[in-house]
């Protein structure tokens, strides 16, 4: 299911993934191994985005147990961690993404 | 609180300890931080938490190769290398060497937020990836406290340090995890919970207007440790704990006896010296000739080949070369060889503590066999009485187990100086000298006794010396009616004595001429005397000669012939 990636080219779990690049929503999740909270977080996040930015988003998954610089890196202390980098400043938000509404409003709050 | 104290069966394995290499600090805790272990260094603001921490990893490279990781969450990697490459640590060099890895972790909670559950395994994936890095055996977590801060749910927070302290454990790294101190506890978020191994406080206090900074081992399990505070000072060469010293009282001694540069002063202990590695007091007054005393021993100590160290709190270097040159005493050749080296500086310049480690310091650069530090009571000015105890007792101790031979001076003025040395250091010192004026009729003159000796009988004596060309002098014990006597009474008895021995020598000349002028009356008497025996035999001759002569004339007439003797008497 989740992907690595060895350096910044994106890998995209985005419904075209050709054009990933130019999606508004720019989302990262960085998650630790294969962790039922990693699942569940992907889980949830896809969810929320296929219902609610359908063809607008890019996700990339990362394991950053694979790849620690860029927890280093990305500054990256608590797991799983989504950053959005659009639109808007970049944002993280940590944890399994469990509640659907804080969710939606954390990803949608600069666009609106 | 539980202090661990080992039991009483001797052959026990040690805890193994990874030394910090900071002078002093491995001397406390007994050989380190436990190894493979986490310690808490707790602090105030400005302790120099960070700094102890950083100087453990530069060391730990240095000194013991061991490459480390430096976890950063306040000051960023490139502010804090800054910031210690005054002190010489290049953070960076290290860096580029693969010996040190930096992370700093920056905890920005407006960038972050909660949503569910979480743990904080990104830290552990990037402290593990810094340590693989390098082979990391030493790790500094630079505060960690500040996580707090960044998340909003402790309790996951707590669960992961505890998870993140075991885990260090696992990974068998020496770990010092800094945090700042708490009110009632020893850190704001209760570290010490979780940290149980090694706790060490740092503390910063201002008294009389000087800041002195101290530690404490509050706890270290498995091992003993020093529990007092120690004093300790930021160097231009990193952290410096105090003391450095042997808590027990069992180093070896020397039985060898060295001069204490006064030829007379010698005599007055049995064992002409005093023994090598003992620590020798010259107190007195003003001008009593502590610090020329002083020089004389380090000048003989220079002239037998040993490297003197000789701390000036009064004079500069060159002032007091000139002034023992006026004595006879040259240090300046001792000085151009480098046997002898003069360290000048004013008590004032410094607090207590600074002193305290410039001289350690110097004493590990220059390993001298002798040291004077003249005076010790001037430190006092910069320090409290009991301070000043503490100090020199720590630091007599480390000259002894050294086999160091100290001499200090002590000024004593009135009641108050007294009592310092009295309570200060004389208990330390194994050789105890006064110095002092001896204020008679209008001069003052300078005596020199041995109040004790430690190992040796000595004299009692009160001895006037004199400074004079050739050093010191000191004189001949000349006793009077009164008891010993010195300067002008010493010339007024020398003259007193010259006039007796001439009025002696008056009257036996005087008795002389007596008894010969009897034997002369004598003589003249036994003259008379035979004179008039003489006259009185010669009148007896006269008057027999006479009957004689009568006899011869009667005889003649009445029978002829004289035939017959004249004394026959007459049938």
């Amino acid at each position: 299911m989740m992907r690595n990636r060895r350096d910044d080219t994106t890998t995209t779990l985005a419904a075209t993934p050709a054009a990933a690049n130019s999606q508004p929503w720019q989302l990262c999740l960085y998650v630790a191994g294969p962790s039922d909270r990693a699942t569940r977080a992907l889980a949830n996040l896809r969810g929320c985005c296929e219902q609610h930015l359908a063809g607008r988003y890019a996700l990339e998954v990362v394991d950053v147990q694979a790849f620690p610089e860029v927890a280093r890196r990305e500054q990256l202390l608590a797991l799983p961690a989504l950053v959005q980098r659009g639109p808007g400043r970049r944002k993280c938000l940590v944890g399994d993404l469990s509640n659907p509404e804080q969710l939606l409003r954390s990803l949608t709050a600069e666009a609106a | 609180m539980s202090y661990s104290q080992p039991p009483a069966a001797p052959p026990l394995p040690k805890l193994p300890k990874a030394p910090t290499g900071i002078a002093g600090l491995d001397e406390i805790t007994e050989g380190g931080l436990p190894l493979g272990r986490p310690t808490l260094l707790a602090g105030a603001a400005g302790c120099g938490k960070t700094l102890l921490g950083i100087e453990f990893l530069v060391r730990g490279v240095l000194d013991y190769h061991e490459p480390g990781v430096l976890m950063t969450f306040e000051e960023s990697a490139d502010e804090l290398a800054a910031n210690v490459a005054s002190l010489g640590f290049d953070l960076r060099g290290l860096e580029a060497n693969g010996q040190l890895a930096l992370d700093h972790v920056q905890v920005d909670r407006a960038q972050l937020a909660e949503a569910g559950d979480f743990d904080l395994e990104g830290l552990f994936i990037r402290l593990g990836y810094a340590i693989d890095q390098v082979g990391a055996k030493r790790v500094v977590l630079d505060t960690l406290e500040a996580l707090f801060g960044g998340f909003h749910n402790e309790a996951v927070l707590r669960s992961e340090l505890q998870r993140l302290f075991r885990w260090l454990k696992d990974r068998g790294v020496t770990t010092i995890i800094t945090a700042e101190r708490g009110e009632g506890h020893l850190t704001r978020q209760g570290l010490e919970e979780y940290v149980s191994d090694c706790v060490i406080v740092l503390d910063n206090r201002v008294v009389d207007q000087v800041t002195t900074r101290r530690l404490r081992v509050v706890k270290y399990r498995g091992s003993t440790h020093g529990t007092n505070e120690y004093p300790y000072i930021i160097t231009e060469t990193g952290i410096s704990v105090l003391p450095i010293t042997s808590l027990q009282l069992d180093y070896p001694v020397s039985s060898e006896i060295i001069s204490s540069g006064v030829a007379g002063l010698d005599e007055m202990f049995t064992r002409r010296g005093w023994y090598r590695g003992s620590s020798v007091l010259i107190s007195g007054t003003a001008g009593t000739a502590k610090t020329t005393l002083a020089a004389a021993f380090a000048l003989a100590a220079c002239q037998r080949g040993e490297r003197t160290l000789y701390f000036a709190f009064e004079e500069s270097g060159p002032q007091l070369i000139r002034n023992m040159r006026s004595v006879g005493l040259d240090l300046q050749p001792v000085v151009d060889s480098g046997l002898l080296h003069i360290e000048a500086s004013r008590p004032t310049l410094n607090g207590l503590e600074r002193h305290l480690v410039t001289i350690h310091n110097r004493l590990a650069e220059f390993k001298p066999s002798a040291v004077v530090v003249d005076p010790i009571s001037n430190l006092v000015s910069v320090g409290s009485l009991l301070e000043v105890r503490g100090m020199l007792t720590r630091l007599i101790d480390y000259l002894k187990v050294n086999n160091i031979t100290a001499l200090f001076t002590a000024l004593v003025s009135g009641r108050l100086g007294q009592e310092m040395t009295e309570e200060g250091i004389a208990s330390l010192a194994d050789v105890w000298l006064t110095v002092r004026d001896l204020e008679g009729v209008g001069e003052r003159n300078r005596g020199l006794s041995i109040l004790k000796a430690r190992g040796m009988a000595h004299s009692n004596q009160v001895r006037e010396f004199l400074l004079t060309d050739d050093g010191v002098q000191l004189l001949e014990v000349v006793l009077g009616a009164g008891g010993i006597i010195t300067g002008t009474g010493r010339q007024a008895q020398r003259l007193l004595e010259e006039r007796q021995a001439q009025a002696h020598a008056h009257e036996l000349a005087r008795k002389e001429r007596e008894l010969t002028r009897k034997r002369l009356v004598l003589e003249a008497s036994i003259a008379n005397l035979r004179t008039e025996f003489e006259s009185v035999e010669e009148e007896l001759r006269q008057s027999n000669r006479e009957a004689e002569a009568q006899q011869h004339a009667r005889q003649g007439l009445a029978s002829g012939p004289a035939s017959l003797p004249s004394t026959q008497p007459l049938g």
